[in-house]
């Protein structure tokens, strides 16, 4: 009578199967949401196609133009913004109609410049797609950290090695804080912030000296004590 | 005054906020014992919990889709950036902006091409810097997605839409029609303006017969009237309240936003209003309603705005008298008269004490007259002026600029020419006349009757809905504009974003009727170079860079009186006082602009839709203000609809008891009821009904200030109110305790005992240095005053001082100086404060911030400023009468003494950033906590809305969003991406569920601190400045850093006057408050203080 109520002992065997399931389920939703949060994973290599095969390697690399030539805004204000149409055309001017550039024609042909040109002609702006996005409700400051001695290669990479701009560091809370707690490894002199290559082992001023030791001299002279208040970023 | 006063504890008054808590009604103690209003925590009526539940799955699905990585963002440089930008940084640009003919210098500032904050403009000697609140809202109207795009045909009351090509060239075809005269005769109808541009365009534009009239609803037609039958010329009166020792004030409200001078004014006046330079002078006020000057006044007689003639009257007959040398009543002598008497009356001692200390300030004191009182009180009072001297002391008298008829009789000839049907063509330019005419001439039909009206306006309004062709109108913000501020100056406004929409300006309508070119910045360059003779690129720009021409000052006028005061009609002497007591009979009703929506053009603009009014803090509405015994007589209740008729014509209107109100004077704000304002300010075709009451059926020429013989019945229904008067309950103990606690939440003195406070403690070594604690940039302390730097030695011995008179001493202060005595002075003790926890230090920087109550006038500059700086955002009628609003700048208003002539104080009230903040120790998620430099840092991110803090906060200063406010389509509109560009970029947006509060703008500290070390400087002692600070006209509000000995915060810490609220509690607020100090006329304070004495 009561035995109705009972399921059949063959389908014992689904308790296991059932089991098996929600726990692996289970490890596999936390493995998604793990690494779908996982600064590491999800930002470092980040490496969109820009519309117009500008190079790092050539210019910064190879031509050494140094970045603040193109990021000129990066020592006065918070955003190292990207450089208007025009400063691409200081080299590649296009030529008008009699064939004359107005400024330095540098491959002013290539049809990989065909937007610069464009943009030169319309107005119209060049789309770059932004590699390094923090979110909105964190306020970085280029100013602040350039002149303080922080190189664009502690946050950047080794940008005058890519032919394409990927991003390195995972610019989590976590990253940002172990520098502003302990800043010395990543400070150098200020006017040494844009030479990526920079060491202090090849530098003679500072023979002898580690990172961590030129960082602490910077730190000093320049009167450096990063705060780590949740306001000095969010506002 | 008895001396023995002058320690008395200020205690003795009784301080209530308003009438429901002073009289302990059952709906008041409800209110308190709630946490929240009644369904503040239930969703709102017009989302179904079905809905709600498919928005929040949808949410849900959506939050899936949106994937792993941030969303890709483009970055679009410029081809060519433009000259002195930097992207990310603001630039600042000087302007001008008119509001009703007067002007409102400003230095705007703009991010990414596109304004976003008005600040005053420093260098203009009517701005100092400071601002007013419409000016502060003005960006809000910029970026109205309501505004009208393009232009619109109007047929039959309905607007259809006409593309760009089209519209331009209706415009050209009918601008060359009237050029010609082939279109017959034009009349140009704008409001009122003082532009020097607009009137020599129009002037060369009466050549071709087109012809300019002026309107506002609300202008300085009764001034100058006045004033042309006093001395015979077009004159306006200018006064400077920083040289008047007495002011008497008849119905003139220069603290509210309408004033066309309200900054200078303000900033004047309590510039004669420091007492620790030991120079103070004394305010009357004689007016009908609350006005804020009121709230300000020393003394305040309430009577019918009728009987204020009447009472000058008799005021000038009786400084006349003192002045010719005659015995005239002392205001003691009728004091103690009146206190033998069964039922003593305080007006006769008023009047006394207004004439005596009028007749002896000569050349010190003057008498100001508001806009709304008859042209025959306003020339009398000039004649009273020049009694006194006033005339080039304490006032100046300027030619009016442009000189115009009547407002409303030019719009009565207006309207028979168009009824006449001899008007051709009529283009109304800004203004909407159709809304705000007199009921009585019937505007809106008249237009009707012309052959053809062209409507050139921001919106599609009342008046648009009655023409024929719609242009769109330009804001002052996108093109160049000239205007004369009321002192005289010439001030300039430039384009600081392209037009968003097409359209035209009043300016650049003109030159294009003339068949000019149309360069609104030629057209400007032209009136300096012909009118006022700067020629010049050098002379423009600096023009340009400063905003207005310091050239051009114009010397004030020279007046001289003609004829004899005439004391007949409304000025026989005798006649106020037997009617102000009388409470039937005669009922009055007097219209005044609105204190945030003014005449109704910011009807659609949120911020001043939902900011309380200062004086009632009623939001959303226009009310009829009663006082409590008109009330009872006439059987009206709170909160319910009275009929109110005038002449046959009648509106009906919620009531509001308001104590200070006149007997038997009812007033109302104009401005509301819109039928065609926009989502926001009412829209009756997409059925958003009016906000508020439209009073102009009931505002007629005849009534057009001041309506006699009203009737008022109430209705018995019931409307609902929404006041922010009673929100934020400062503690939970209940009515007893904040009746006990109030007079130490506002602390007030008379002038009197503080010099004698002041006196005593100049005998002390220590007190002298604090006694120091002045505005000492502003106000550098009198000669007289015996302030010297004490030497170092002193102050030690002061120190060991302080110790063996413990027991003087109240409260500790934190901050070093070890004890020191308060004015005025708190009576009880208080056992040692100990905190829970390890106490912190601040070595570096600790911001702090002093709030000078006696410099306070409560224009609530500061309040909108704050709410543009941090993207505060709107929450609507009905979330304000659940508590919901989101100002993190409020200001509190108390009133004080006896209901039946109250006086009032306010209380900027914001987060008072503790250093044992209550609302951090609360909080599971650590969302809310301590920077290093002593701020009470909010983490958005990390906030998990449990709200505890908010229940924490014995100051009430947080706000929780409720909801997704911005995304509210009635309130921010579905065109998000145009009033997204009011944002200020500097402060991040808040999402629903997140609690927030007042960070003391730490976007411009963190902004000035990292411009100072780039710079490689150390940061200034008062550099930064808070965008409330900024903004306050009397610098009342003071930001900075207390560790710094020259930071002007840290100097007002230390003045006597300086007290924490709620100290007992040991939050260690980092604000302090500076007492108000009062300067009531001996014999009256006697009387006004009898029972206590």
């Amino acid at each position: 009578m009561t035995r109705r109520f009972f399921f059949p002992r063959w389908t014992n065997r689904f308790v296991v199967v059932l089991l098996i399931g929600i726990l692996g389920f289970g490890a596999y939703a936390g493995a998604v949401t793990w690494f779908a949060i996982d600064p590491q994973l999800i930002n470092v290599g980040y490496s969109p196609r820009q519309p117009l095969p500008f190079s790092h390697e050539v210019h910064a690399g190879k031509l050494k133009m140094d970045c603040r030539y193109c990021h000129n805004t990066v020592e006065r204000a918070g955003h190292a913004a990207i450089p208007p149409t025009a400063t691409c055309g200081n080299c590649h001017s296009p030529k008008d109609e009699q064939g004359i550039a107005a400024k330095a024609a540098v491959l002013t042909d290539s049809p990989k410049l065909e937007l610069v040109r464009e943009s030169i002609e319309t107005g119209q702006s060049i789309p770059w797609i932004k590699v390094h996005n923090l979110p909105d409700f964190v306020y970085f400051n280029h100013s602040a950290h350039v002149t303080a001695g922080v190189s664009c290669v502690s946050c950047h990479g080794r940008v005058d090695q890519m032919a394409q701009v990927a991003q390195v560091e995972t610019l989590s809370m976590k990253w940002c804080l172990n520098c502003h707690r302990n800043p010395d490894p990543h400070l150098r002199p200020v006017d040494k912030v844009t030479q990526l290559d920079w060491t202090p082992a090849d530098d003679p001023e500072f023979e002898g000296m580690t990172a961590e030791e030129v960082g602490a001299l910077v730190r000093e002279e320049l009167d450096l004590s990063p705060d780590t208040s949740c306001s000095t970023c969010h506002r | 005054m008895n001396p023995a006063n002058a320690d008395a504890p200020s205690t003795g008054r009784k301080y209530w906020r308003s009438l429901s808590e002073l009289e302990g009604k059952p709906e008041f103690e409800d209110y308190l014992r709630r946490e929240f209003p009644v369904s503040g925590d239930q969703f709102p009526d017009n989302v179904s919990r079905r809905r709600w539940l498919q928005l929040m799955g949808a949410s849900l699905t959506l939050a899936g889709a949106i994937g792993c990585r941030y969303e890709k963002e483009i970055i679009a440089p410029f081809a060519q950036r433009p000259r002195n930008r930097v992207p990310g940084k603001p630039q600042f640009f000087a302007t001008t902006i008119e509001y009703a003919g007067a002007a409102r210098p400003l230095l705007m500032t703009c991010f990414d091409g596109r304004p976003v904050k008005p600040e005053g403009n420093p260098e203009h000697p009517e701005s100092f810097g400071a601002t007013d609140l419409y000016s502060q809202a003005s960006a809000l109207e910029l970026y109205d997605p309501d505004r009208a795009r393009t232009g619109y045909e109007v047929l039959e009351g309905r607007a259809e839409e006409l593309d760009e090509e089209e519209t331009i060239r209706r415009a050209r075809t009918f601008f060359t029609a009237i050029r010609g005269g082939q279109a017959g005769s034009t009349v140009v109808l704008t409001e009122t303006t003082s532009s020097p541009t607009m009137a020599r365009l129009m002037g060369q534009l009466a050549g071709s017969g087109v012809e300019w009239v002026q309107f506002s609803p609300v202008s300085d037609d009764n001034e100058r009237v006045g004033l042309r039958e006093a001395f015979g010329a077009d004159l306006v009166a200018q006064p400077l309240l920083n040289q008047a020792k007495v002011i008497l004030s008849l119905d003139h409200d220069f603290i509210a936003s309408y004033d066309p001078a309200t900054v200078r004014r303000q900033h004047d006046f309590i510039e004669g209003r420091n007492p620790d330079a030991r120079q103070m002078n004394r305010l009357y006020c004689v007016e009908s309603k609350f006005t804020m000057t009121g709230m300000k006044a020393d003394h305040r007689l309430a009577i019918r705005s009728s009987l204020i003639g009447s009472f000058l009257g008799q005021l000038f007959g009786e400084v006349q008298r003192l002045k010719s040398g005659g015995v005239a009543n002392g205001a003691k002598a009728v004091a103690d008269e009146q206190m033998a008497l069964e039922t003593p009356d305080r007006a006769p001692i008023f009047l006394a004490a207004v004439a005596e200390d009028l007749a002896a300030a000569q050349g010190q004191a003057v008498v100001i007259v508001g806009q709304n009182q008859p042209p025959e009180v306003h020339a009398l009072a000039a004649r009273l002026n020049d009694l006194i001297g006033a005339p080039g002391a304490t006032l100046e008298y300027r030619s009016a600029p442009n000189p115009r008829p009547v407002c409303i009789e030019a719009l009565a000839t207006l309207a028979d020419r168009l009824n006449a049907g001899e008007v051709d063509n009529l283009v109304v330019i800004g203004g909407n006349p159709a809304f705000d005419a007199p009921s009585d001439i019937d505007f809106g039909a008249a237009m009707l009757k012309a052959g053809n009206v062209v409507r050139i306006g921001m919106w599609v309004d009342e008046t648009s809905l009655v023409s024929d062709l719609h242009l769109p109108q330009l804001h002052a913000y996108e093109t160049w504009g000239d205007v004369v501020s009321p002192y005289g100056i010439w001030s300039i406004s430039q384009p600081m974003i392209d037009p968003l929409h097409f359209g035209w300006s009043a300016i650049g309508f003109a030159a294009e009727a003339l068949g000019q070119q149309v360069d609104a910045q030629a057209l400007i360059r032209e009136t300096a170079r012909g009118a006022l003779g700067l020629a010049g690129e050098t002379a423009w720009r600096n023009i340009v860079k400063l905003g207005f021409a310091p050239e051009t000052v114009e010397e004030p006028a020279t007046a001289s009186l003609s004829g004899e005061a005439d004391l007949s009609g409304a000025l026989v002497p005798t006649r106020w006082e037997e009617e102000s007591k009388r409470l039937t009979g005669s009922i009055e009703l007097t219209f005044f602009p609105s204190r945030t929506v003014y005449d109704g053009r910011f009807a659609n603009n949120g911020w001043l839709q939902e900011f309380p009014d200062p004086i009632s803090k009623v939001t959303w509405d226009n009310v009829l203000y009663v006082n409590p015994e008109t009330a009872t007589a006439l059987r009206l209740r709170q909160g319910e609809l009275a009929r109110i008729s005038v002449a046959g014509s009648e509106i009906a209107a919620p009531v509001f008891i308001q104590p200070g109100q006149a007997n038997g004077s009812l007033a109302i704000a104009l401005g509301y009821g819109r039928i065609s304002a926009g989502k926001i300010g009412g829209a009756v075709v997409e059925g958003i009904e009016p906000v508020g009451t439209d009073v102009s059926p009931v505002r007629r020429s005849d009534t057009w200030w001041i309506a006699t013989d009203v009737t008022v019945a109430s209705t018995g229904t019931p409307y609902k109110i929404a006041t922010t008067q009673d929100h934020n309950a400062i503690d939970e103990f209940g009515l007893k305790e904040i009746r006990d606690r109030a007079p130490r939440l506002v602390r007030e003195g008379t002038y009197e005992a503080y010099l004698h406070f002041l006196d005593e403690y100049e005998g002390h070594p220590h007190g002298v240095e604090e006694a120091k604690g002045g505005h000492s940039s502003t106000a550098p302390l009198d000669e007289t005053s015996p302030a010297v730097e004490a030497p170092a030695s002193m102050k030690a011995e002061a120190e060991r001082d302080e110790h063996a008179h413990e027991g003087e001493h109240l409260y500790a202060d934190e901050h070093g100086t070890g004890h020191h005595r308060q004015f005025p002075p708190q009576s009880g003790h208080h056992p040692k404060l100990e905190s829970l926890w390890t106490e912190w230090s601040y070595e570096g920087q600790a911001w702090g911030m002093a709030i000078d109550l006696n410099r306070c006038t409560g224009c609530n500059a500061c309040a909108v400023a704050c709410q543009a700086e941090n993207n505060v955002p709107i929450v609507g009628k009905d979330q304000v009468a659940r508590n919901r609003e989101m100002h993190w700048l409020r200001i509190d208003r108390y009133f004080a003494g006896d209901p039946d002539n109250p006086s009032a104080l306010h209380q900027p009230m914001l987060c008072q950033q503790c250093e044992n903040a209550p609302c951090e120790s609360v909080c599971p998620v650590a969302a809310t906590v301590h920077s290093t430099e002593g701020l009470n840092d909010m983490v958005y991110n990390r906030c998990i809305g449990t709200r505890y803090c908010g229940n924490n906060c014995p100051y009430k200063v947080r706000r929780f969003n409720y909801l997704w406010y911005r995304g509210n389509p009635r309130l921010n509109q579905e065109d998000g991406d145009l009033t997204n560009l009011v944002l200020n970029p500097e402060v991040t947006v808040r999402t629903r569920g997140v609690m927030e509060k007042c960070t003391f703008c730490v976007q411009r500290i963190q902004n000035v601190k990292i411009e100072a070390k780039t710079e490689n400087r150390p940061l200034g002692p008062n550099e930064i400045q808070t965008a409330c600070q900024q903004a306050c006209p009397t610098e009342a509000i003071i930001f900075g850093d207390l560790n710094r000995e020259e930071s002007l915060a840290a100097q007002l810490h230390r003045s006597p006057r300086a007290y924490a609220l709620l100290e007992e509690l040991n939050t260690k607020p980092r604000n302090r408050y500076l007492a108000q100090i009062t300067n009531p006329h001996p014999a009256l304070y006697e009387f006004e203080n009898r029972e206590r004495v």
